[in-house]
């Protein structure tokens, strides 16, 4: 008997969407046999094939309570179809995202600016268009060229901004400061070191190994969820021109375009070096060496000495550029007179706002130190984002508690890096009084005009407080600093 | 009389089951076997059937098997197992008991209006 649509398209009514590809073809060759088996006996007894078919069709029922049945029993196997649809909803996300990355990039480069957006607006508009299109017409070749188009863009951004690097040297060392494995700055160098190495060398192979994988969840979450196509060819009797040649043209046009889009997007959009990760670990340690260091320098350490001692903790004295130091302003009242004064950095790891010096000046008088400063400049802990010093109603809560005379230590403890963090700290031999200044920050990144800052002078003498000061600025929607005192301007 | 449209599932599980004690049947076969020990009485809307079969398949009761026939066309077909056994015969039980119960009452209702 021939073929009939009415059968092939009452067939496919009743298996559920979603279904893996063996339990549709299954479904579909049971019920199918079935039909035309029927559909036979009826022809045999008078009716052409026509009624036969229909008849046949008539005498299953209806094909939603079918479905609906089949769909109670295998729900479960519906589910890699789900995630499918999500996986490649996702996927339709992240073309409209990185279009707009290339729509938002820096405007100020040497091409002329209508092109930039007619380009990012074609590039996402492609895209978009080609999945909705494969989708609708259930394309499984043109959803595998454009998925494995966008993944290969994915992982060129990924990996020429330098944020797997990263990623991964962090992983490398964030494991070895979980293990302790370095004990000094120094130690963590050689450790990010080694670790950057070893992933430039690995990247390929790892970026070839996740493709792989994503290329084969791929296609069989396509060939899942798109069987379709192949159901109509056979029944239309259609050969198929076999598109491999076109396929692998178009997937590799795909990637050409793509490497140069994003490698071009990536340069302009460069915000993550391949450093701040592993840099931001590093400076979770300098931020203690510096501190340590800068308690370390006692009065009448010789020049020599200091040098040595900095050094140790990993600061370095640069070369004096023309035009002089930036020196931080020293405290009012401090006379640097008859001083030699040093300023010796440890900034390995700075990288554009994402401030991370530790500046320690030091002044000698007849090679003997009398004035110690460090302005510690390691703002964020870990990078992306995440700052430091959040809670500056806590700062502002802890400061109320404190008292004259309070010893170092207890007024510390009430000023943890979770509350504020040690700006600058200056120590005057000769008045005998060690000034901290702690500040508490925040900042929304999204705008710049939204911040608040809180800076707490305090000044110790013999380790006792002897005066303490809180100073508020910024606008913020988060904090009402009227409430709480502070709405005058350092 | 012919009882049209589904039939409930317990009833067709049952049948089903009996059918294939007797021996290996695929879907469309199963049908007309139902049908032709009815008298005819069953007639079922004949996509229904697939579920229950299926169900009884994913829950160990019955197992499938393709196979070929002359004309190269594949048939599915259903054997019952140990546990489809296990099952028939509780459920004949069931059965038995159910209509007994019924019969009871008929009669009795019978009785009452008799006297």
């Amino acid at each position: 008997m021939q073929r009939h649509d009415v059968i092939d398209d009452f067939v496919w009514a009743c298996c559920p969407k979603g279904l893996p590809r063996y339990r549709r073809e299954m479904l579909r060759k049971e019920l199918e046999a079935h039909i035309y088996e029927k559909a036979e006996f009826l022809a045999e007894s008078g009716m052409n094939d026509d009624e036969s078919a229909a008849e046949a069709v008539k005498s299953m029922g209806e094909p939603a309570k079918i479905r609906q049945s089949f769909g109670k029993i295998y729900r479960f196997e519906r589910l890699p179809g789900i995630i499918a649809f999500f996986a490649l909803s996702a996927i339709c996300v992240l073309a409209i995202f990185t279009g707009f990355l290339l729509f938002s990039a820096d405007t100020t480069s040497d091409y002329p600016t209508v092109l930039h957006y007619f380009i990012s607006a074609s590039f996402t508009g492609s895209i978009v268009f080609m999945y909705i299109y494969g989708y609708r017409r259930k394309n499984a070749y043109l959803l595998l060229s454009v998925t494995v188009y966008m993944l290969l863009n994915l992982l060129t951004f990924l990996f020429t901004s330098g944020i797997f690097q990263s990623v991964s040297v962090g992983i490398i060392v964030m494991i070895c400061a979980f293990l302790k494995i370095p004990e000094n700055v120094s130690d963590v160098n050689h450790i990010i070191s080694d670790a950057g190495e070893a992933v430039d060398y690995l990247a390929p192979v790892l970026v070839g190994i996740i493709m792989l994988v994503l290329l084969i969840t791929g296609v069989i979450l396509t060939e899942m969820v798109f069987t379709e196509t192949k159901r109509k060819r056979k029944t239309k009797k259609v050969r198929q021109k076999k598109p491999l040649i076109i396929h692998f043209l178009l997937i590799f046009s795909l990637v050409i375009t793509s490497t140069v889009v994003f490698s071009f997007a990536s340069r302009e959009y460069s915000f993550m070096d391949s450093n701040i990760m592993s840099g931001s670990i590093a400076r979770m340690l300098d931020t203690k060496k510096g501190t340590e260091a800068y308690e370390e320098l006692t009065e009448n350490m010789t020049e020599t000495d200091v040098r040595m001692l900095l050094r140790k903790y990993g600061f370095r004295e640069y070369e004096k550029e023309e035009g002089g130091y930036y020196l931080p302003d020293l405290e009012p009242g401090y006379s640097m007179t008859g001083s030699k004064v040093f300023v010796i950095e440890n900034s390995e790891y700075a990288v554009r706002d994402l401030y991370n010096d530790t500046v320690i000046i030091v002044a000698f008088s007849d090679n003997k130190l009398n004035y110690k400063q460090v302005y510690l400049y390691n703002k964020r802990t870990l990078a992306l984002g995440i700052w430091r010093n959040e809670d500056t109603a806590k700062c502002y809560e802890n400061y109320l508690t404190l008292k004259e005379g309070d010893s170092r230590e207890d007024v510390l403890e009430k000023f943890p890096l979770s509350v504020a963090f040690l700006e600058t700290a200056c120590f005057d031999f000769e008045a005998d009084a060690e000034i901290l200044n702690f500040r508490s920050e925040y900042e929304d990144r999204s705008d710049y005009s939204i911040n608040a800052n809180l800076y707490t002078d305090l000044v110790f003498v013999d380790g006792k407080l002897t005066y303490s000061e809180i100073t508020g600025f910024g606008k913020d929607t988060v904090y009402d600093y009227k409430e709480l005192g502070l709405n005058k301007k350092r | 009389m012919k009882l049209k449209k589904d039939v409930s599932k317990g009833s067709v599980t049952l049948m089903v089951l009996s059918v294939l004690e007797k021996q290996d049947l695929y879907g469309y076969q199963m049908i007309r076997y139902l049908e032709g020990l009815s008298y005819g009485v069953f007639q079922f809307n004949e996509g229904t059937l697939y579920p229950v079969l299926h169900a009884l398949e994913k829950d160990g009761m019955v197992t499938s098997y393709w196979d070929a026939v002359e004309d190269s066309r594949m048939r599915k077909y259903y054997h019952i197992t140990d546990k489809g056994i296990k099952l028939l015969n509780e459920s004949k039980k069931e059965w038995e008991e159910y209509v007994g119960a019924v019969n009871a009452v008929l009669i009795g209702g019978a009785l009452n209006a008799a006297t």
